[in-house]
């Protein structure tokens, strides 16, 4: 009796370690980049290009612009792409052509991101011959897209019925159905789904390091080599300069900043879906 | 009842073929998505194949002077540390799903599931970043004091600088974690309520109801979520790369520098000059892609034959 | 004794449900700007039959089904069917209104889903009639910006009501109109019923006797998928003359 007892309140304790342990990494790799972040964030760390080489200063305000340009133009081609084979299996439901949809949309999201990334230049940049952030975004956008879809696919399956068949009902096409009532009803869900998964493309770096290839200058021009946070993070963590060390982190913090606000928003959008569902 | 078409009749017959057309473009989209990759990828690589052939999946040779290259030792690399890192972190994940379903309250709940969200939502370059810095450091006084302890000259004098296999599978452990967990904790609420009190009415503590009732009840999905746990960390990219050591040889022990298909892509891709080179790395590649469809499908079978579930 | 117009005939309607035949050939006669009653016991195939005149019922996967529809005398079969749905409106059990739009638009919804763009008068005084043929013009004036699921119960059946008339259709079906409603909103719509077959001709489905005997006309008695009775309500519920309709009525089925 009593051994099984014992047992229980170990493997008790046990579990209990498990969760603690979790939250003491967490909060170790947390402080880390709290605390080496913020000793280098000042406002030309915002506003600024990286310093030229072997001087100090210099910020990382065109990684800033390349994630912002980068990850939208990322999210503005995969979206339609996303978003209607969502639709496309949601309406097909049961098909064997839209299980085959599903399955390679699912194919697609485990796909490494190095193979993207490698697909990307081989398929672009080769082609063009130059690195720019445009073939940086059409990588990112596979990776956008098999989300998008499924996102899209779970939230329509979940518009009720009745409010289908009433639409229907009052003459309206297919394609009026799906977009005036089933999208609508099902928007919050969606754009949350989409803001999730643009914080997720947002700090992705592999696609990058042969499409984009990164940029020490600040550049709007989307048929460019661009810089983005991630892979200025890397660039500098890899250097043998402190410095250039100690930007990484701060750059680290700007973009976990990023990812935590472009989460929030989900969220939020999600807490709003469910108060309109009560 | 004439019903000659309107004007507004036609914009919708028009907006519905428009409509069709964009859905199924997209459905077709995808699926060839997957084909071109592939096609591409093969095309790329040729170069490597036609100095190697099949061979080069077995050769444990790399090096970039003498132009001769296998993959042997990125694909034992790639091996060790996804499966080093799935024994490590499978236990803790267990753990942790365990608790959140069966220890902690809901008011204890929330919280833990949104830090795990937390972990798992964080860049893999900004583990790398951590892991290069911080847990490298960590590691080779570890190894340093090991070597002394075990007394071994081989294993002081290839690696004690903290880079190699050894962070990588713990960095990667980490990285794991938290989408097992969550995938774990996913099949345990599934679990019934009436199942758990009918152990429990006959006398039998929470562990014992866990172990002998909840566990073998998600045994399927749980190992369904190891497979696609695995699938994530052999395909984990940044962080191993910033914490593997780019070695070119077999690793001899979990101290060596060594590479993974992904990080001797990470690592190597941008300095390749000679195309067998570069087709060499895209042949690696492409070895990827393949297990990740091959670990797709393991999972989706694992899952999808799921009595219980 | 009055000889009415038919506004809807079906001729020998079958229907299935993959392999399970639901309907018999049911042949029927309903009268314009007359409220008939669909009755008969669970499963009897109403809905179904109901479904098949405004063809929701092919929506569902695995169903078919066979025979002709005449509306005013031309052929459904030979129309598209979203012009089929602009004559012959439904409206459900569970009030469904869209819950992205409010009152006014939920009002309009069927100009709007099937891209009938109306000038601003136009609309506003489709939205007033139609609110007023209905009864909730005073109660909702108030409202009419918010959202359509922000009314009662009964108030949104009726709103979804007007949605459905606002688009002057020559039929209207009801299918249980009142199931999912407390006494008093019953008691409203079963008034409104009676009101709308000056505009309208009205079929709709009931679970319950005496609904049919309170508000309809005519009445058509339903059995295992068989039409079984059809006649002037009086006539049908003083005098049945066939065995299963007064077993029917007088309790035997339920």
């Amino acid at each position: 009796m009593t051994a099984r007892k014992l047992k229980n309140s170990l493997m008790g304790f046990l579990v209990a370690a498990s969760a603690g342990l979790l939250i003491a990494v967490l909060a170790v790799i947390v402080w880390h980049i709290f605390i080496s972040g913020v000793r280098y964030l000042n406002w030309d760390f915002f506003t600024k290009a990286p310093a030229p080489f072997g001087e100090s200063g210099g910020g990382v305000f065109n990684a800033i612009v390349g994630t912002f340009l980068i990850t939208l133009a990322a999210a503005a081609i995969g979206t339609p792409f996303g978003m209607f084979a969502g639709i496309y299996v949601a309406e097909h439901r049961g098909q064997r052509f839209a299980d085959i949809v599903r399955l390679c949309a699912d194919a697609l999201q485990g796909i490494p991101s190095i193979v993207i990334g490698i697909f990307g230049y081989t398929f672009l940049v080769a082609r063009f011959r130059s690195y720019s952030a445009l073939s940086a975004s059409v990588a990112l956008a596979f990776m956008f897209v098999p989300t998008t879809a499924r996102v899209t696919e779970e939230v329509l399956n979940l518009v009720p019925s009745g409010l289908k068949e009433a639409a229907y009902a009052l003459g309206a096409r297919r394609s009026s159905v799906v977009w005036n009532v089933s999208i609508k009803t099902a928007a919050a869900g969606i754009t949350s789904g989409l803001l999730t998964s643009m914080a997720r493309i947002a700090g992705e770096t592999a696609p990058l390091l042969f499409t984009a290839f990164g940029s020490r200058y600040i550049e709007w021009n989307m048929l460019r080599p661009m810089s983005a946070l991630p892979l200025q993070i890397y660039i500098y963590a890899s250097s043998p300069y402190p410095a250039l060390q100690q930007q990484a982190w701060s750059a680290a913090f700007v973009l976990v900043l990023l990812i935590l606000l472009l989460q929030f928003g989900a969220k939020h959008l999600i807490a709003r879906v469910l108060r309109v569902k009560a | 009842m004439a019903v000659q078409p309107s004007r507004s009749d036609r914009r919708e017959l028009v907006r519905e073929r428009a409509f069709t057309a964009a859905g199924l473009t997209a459905a077709v989209a995808l699926v060839t998505t997957i084909l071109l990759f592939l096609v591409q990828l093969f095309i790329t690589s040729r170069a490597s194949r036609a100095a190697f052939g099949l061979p080069f999946l077995w050769r444990s040779e790399w090096n970039p002077v003498t132009e001769q290259f296998g993959a042997l030792p990125m694909i034992i690399g790639t091996l060790i540390t996804g499966f080093g890192a799935l024994l490590i972190s499978t236990p803790f994940a267990l753990g942790i799903a365990i608790f959140l379903a069966d220890y902690a309250g809901k008011k204890a709940a929330e919280p833990v599931k949104y830090l795990i969200g937390l972990l798992g939502g964080l860049p893999s370059v900004i583990f790398g970043l951590w892991g290069l810095f911080v847990l490298v450091p960590i590691v080779s006084r570890f190894e340093v004091w090991f070597g002394k302890l075990v007394g071994s000259e081989a294993l002081v004098s290839s690696g004690t600088t903290g880079v190699g296999l050894l962070a990588a599978i713990l960095l990667l452990a980490i990285m794991i974690l938290p989408f097992s967990a969550s995938l774990i904790l996913e099949s345990l609420l599934v679990v019934p309520m009436e199942l758990k009190e009918g152990a429990l009415a006959l006398g039998a503590t929470k562990w014992d109801t866990i172990q002998n009732v909840e566990l073998p009840y998600v045994r399927r999905s749980t190992v369904g979520a190891l497979v696609l746990s695995l699938g994530r960390a052999l395909g984990e990219t940044m962080a191993v790369t910033m914490v593997i050591g780019n070695g070119m040889r077999l690793p001899h022990s979990l101290f060596d520098p060594a590479n993974t298909l992904a990080s001797a892509i990470a690592n190597q891709f941008l300095e390749a000059t000679s195309p067998v080179y570069v087709a060499s790395l895209v042949q690696l590649a492409l070895i990827l892609f393949v297990i990740a469809i091959v670990i797709n499908i393991a999972a989706r079978v694992i899952l999808r034959r799921g009595v219980l579930q | 004794m009055e000889e009415p117009v038919i506004v809807l005939e079906t001729q020998k309607i079958n229907a299935w449900f993959g392999k399970d035949q639901v309907l018999f050939d049911v042949s029927a006669h309903i009268p314009k700007n007359r409220v008939t009653a669909i009755m008969g016991p669970s499963g009897c195939g109403k809905t179904t039959f109901v479904r098949t005149l405004n063809g929701l019922h092919l929506m569902t996967p695995g169903t078919r089904s066979s025979g002709t529809v005449l509306l005013e005398g031309t052929d459904t079969s030979t129309m598209d069917i979203v012009d089929v749905r602009k004559h012959i409106g439904m409206v459900f059990q569970r009030p469904n209104p869209f819950p992205t739009m409010t009152v006014y638009e939920n009002v309009l919804a069927g100009y709007r889903l099937t891209g009938q763009r109306l000038a601003r008068e136009r609309a506003d005084q489709i939205v007033e009639t139609t609110l007023n043929k209905v009864g909730l013009w005073s109660e909702v004036q108030s409202k009419l910006f918010k959202a359509g699921t922000s009314l009662s119960g009964g108030q949104q059946q009726r709103l979804c009501i007007a949605r459905t008339i606002a688009m002057e259709p020559a039929v209207v079906l009801f299918d249980e109109p009142t199931s999912a409603l407390d006494p008093k909103s019953t008691a409203i719509i079963e008034e409104l019923l009676s009101d709308l077959k000056s505009d309208y001709s009205i079929i709709f489905v009931t679970h319950g006797l005496q609904q049919a005997a309170r508000i309809s006309d005519y009445v058509a008695f339903f059995m295992l998928g068989e039409l079984v009775e059809f006649g002037e309500t009086k006539r049908v519920f003083v005098g049945p003359q066939d065995k299963r309709t007064e077993d029917y009525l007088s309790g035997k089925y339920g």
